[in-house]
């Protein structure tokens, strides 16, 4: 997952990248959620699961980048 | 105030209608500014390339001090086979920080405050890992996004939730360098135009502030193109390394 080296010298670009990972998850989520919608004609059901989704997603992202963060560099999971 | 509309400079406009065949490929203002980018960069690039020695001169030393740190880049956070992909993102950054410095100019037009230029670029690198995962690990590339040790139970929330985890990529790609770019340029132009409003006895404060701004804004173009290829090289590593 991704993780920038030397990221923390720069914390108005961490911060960004922090916003943006959860921004896009869950415009993301919001998107899918509403076209399955659309073509299943469920309205609001997929829209209120995949927005859960999405925001998950954007905090495992979030989880990623922040864990191996702090674990030295290309240990092993 | 006639044309204080801050959005108004991302308008795009069609400068050159082309039709062919039936498809609208119209020179617009985007397609312009991202043309006199490119050539711009390369003909840069060729002018401090120009007389090539074994002791550099300043213009060629500039020129391969620029290379050297998209090598760096590109070598630090693609493991093992750095060298391989350092063409590409040389390409990849010159033309984004190319894109973002040319809208700097007054009158100009950034072709990165277009989401459509950053979420083509994004798809682009993004399509690309995805096609160097299947080449080197087959299908069995699908297997990441169930991770390890999850019990069977979590299986149907955790599959989406890391589908989307993964798929949100592009998507934050495209949206960090558009709104860093929109947000900067629009920043510019509301100070400039409260220059332009203030009484004469105060305007030295906006303008003083723009001057200020520009400065942070070469800053940025160049950040943001840095930042787009590191994430680019940090995705390719991770589609030639799979850590799960």
């Amino acid at each position: 997952m991704p993780r920038l080296k030397g990221e923390r010298a720069h914390s108005h670009q961490w911060g960004l990248r922090v916003g943006t990972e959860i921004v896009a998850s869950t415009m993301l989520g919001l998107g899918a959620g509403f076209v399955l919608d659309r073509w299943l004609d469920t309205r609001p059901l997929f829209l209120l699961l995949f927005f859960a989704f999405g925001v998950a997603a954007g905090f495992i992202n979030l989880y990623y980048v922040m864990g191996l963060d702090h674990r030295p560099e290309n240990k092993d999971d | 105030m006639e044309g204080m509309q801050p959005l108004h400079p991302f308008t795009v406009h069609t400068q050159l209608p082309i039709e062919l065949f039936g498809v609208d490929i119209s020179l617009t203002n985007t397609a312009i500014a991202l043309l006199l980018a490119s050539v711009c960069s390369t003909a840069i690039l060729m002018l401090l390339l120009q007389r090539q020695s074994i002791l550099p001169g300043r213009w060629q030393l500039l020129g391969e001090l620029y290379y050297d740190f998209v090598r760096n880049m590109t070598v630090k956070n693609i493991h093992e086979h750095g060298e391989r992909y350092v063409p590409v993102m040389f390409t990849l950054f010159t033309l984004i920080a190319g894109s973002n410095m040319i809208g700097l100019m007054p009158g100009s037009f950034a072709p990165t405050t277009q989401i459509v230029v950053t979420g083509t670029l994004a798809i682009a690198v993004f399509l690309y890992t995805i096609y160097l995962r299947i080449r080197l690990h087959g299908w069995g590339f699908f297997h990441a996004f169930a991770p390890p040790g999850i019990p069977a139970l979590l299986l149907p929330l955790m599959v989406p939730v890391e589908i989307l985890s993964f798929l949100a990529r592009p998507v934050s790609l495209a949206v960090r360098l558009f709104a860093n770019m929109t947000a900067g340029h629009t920043v510019l132009g509301v100070i400039a135009f409260f220059g332009l409003l203030a009484p004469w006895y105060i305007q030295w404060v906006p303008l003083s502030l723009s001057v200020a701004l520009l400065g942070v804004e070469i800053f940025i173009a160049a950040i943001q193109a840095y930042i787009f290829c590191v994430l680019s090289c940090v995705y390719i590593d991770d589609a030639i390394h799979p850590h799960s």
